[in-house]
């Protein structure tokens, strides 16, 4: 069965290491990429990944987005969110809809 | 660019018989387009909401966790928190949406929770003796958040998916709409106008003929 990954700076993940996911913390972006590289390997379902790694890993990320497995998920920062998993929905929306129609009704 | 073509009643023909498919299809990816469109929508919202949710239970979590973290010694956390806890799994599987595959994920409880008949209760892999009962509600917290990550991680490949394909479908409708269809049917005219043309100068032939044969 496929587990659940998570990927990030060691205080934002360590949370989680007790809690039914696989922690890969990384502290630098060449730890980030290795891990990256066994989540790949490895047999999950799921990759948390917190916004900082997400920017970091960008391009490694990119392929990600249209495979069967792993689900890319950004996490929101535990100190400053900046709202990169809903900037990415809105690019998705406004790509397929052509329109930005998410946030406009909020306004 | 126009579509070239000769002024034969069979390339007319031919060419009738790819403007009809032209348009049927043309109708049939217009069709799909608007049904995705209905998907698309319907989850775009509920992945909002469920990012919202996230961010604000996330928030919570990590505020309980630096709790956790200023009550125990670094030392202590790291060691509580060496024991990986069982890793939750999770199941996949695929359902299709108008010819998209897309995911459908679930967290999958051990088996012998299952067994027992008991609802599974988290159970921290730590000793209780050495830490505070704050990283326990932290973890708690954690934990309680991952069917919401599963959730929204499911919502959001769908909804990557769909936008792919309705982008596809979109270009294609297009593409079908103001280049193809308009091509065909600007051949179309020409021929039909060509071979009028052509019959026009049969007849006026014919009958330059019949005024010679009667001036013999």
């Amino acid at each position: 069965m496929p587990k659940v990954a998570v990927l990030g700076q060691r205080d934002a993940v360590l949370g989680f290491k007790a809690s039914g996911v696989v922690a890969f913390p990384a502290d630098n972006p060449e730890e980030a990429r290795k891990h990256l590289q066994e989540v790949l390997e490895g047999d999950y379902a799921i990759l948390l990944i917190t916004e900082e790694m997400a920017q970091i890993l960008e391009k490694e990320l990119e392929p990600l987005y249209s495979m069967p497995k792993p689900v890319v998920t950004i996490l929101p920062d535990s100190e400053k969110p900046q709202g990169m998993g809903m900037e990415l929905l809105r690019k998705r929306v406004e790509r397929a809809v052509g329109a930005d129609i998410l946030f406009k009704r909020e306004e | 660019m126009a579509i070239k073509a000769n002024a034969t009643r069979q390339e007319l023909t031919r060419l009738k018989a790819r403007l009809n498919m032209a348009k049927r299809g043309h109708s049939l990816l217009k069709d799909k387009r608007d049904q995705l469109m209905k998907e698309f929508l319907a989850i775009v919202h509920e992945s909002q909401r469920l990012r919202l949710e996230l961010e604000e239970k996330l928030a919570d979590a990590y505020g309980s966790f630096s709790l956790a973290r200023a009550v125990l010694s670094p030392a202590v956390l790291e060691e509580a928190l060496m024991v990986p806890g069982g890793a939750e799994e999770v199941s996949i599987s695929y359902r299709n949406i108008m010819n998209v595959s897309v995911p459908e994920m679930e967290i999958v409880h051990a088996e012998e929770e299952k067994q027992d008949g008991v609802p599974s209760e988290f159970l921290p892999g730590y000793g209780l003796a050495v830490t505070s009962s704050d990283l326990d509600d932290a973890i708690e917290e954690f934990h309680g958040i991952l069917p919401l990550l599963v959730r929204l991680s499911t919502v959001e490949r769908t909804i990557h998916l769909l936008a792919d394909e309705i982008e596809k479908t979109r270009r294609r409708v297009n593409a079908l709409e103001y280049v193809l269809i308009p091509e065909l049917e600007e051949a179309v005219k020409q021929i039909e106008m060509r071979l009028e043309e052509i019959e026009r100068e049969n007849v006026s032939r014919l009958m330059r003929i019949k005024d010679i044969v009667r001036a013999r």
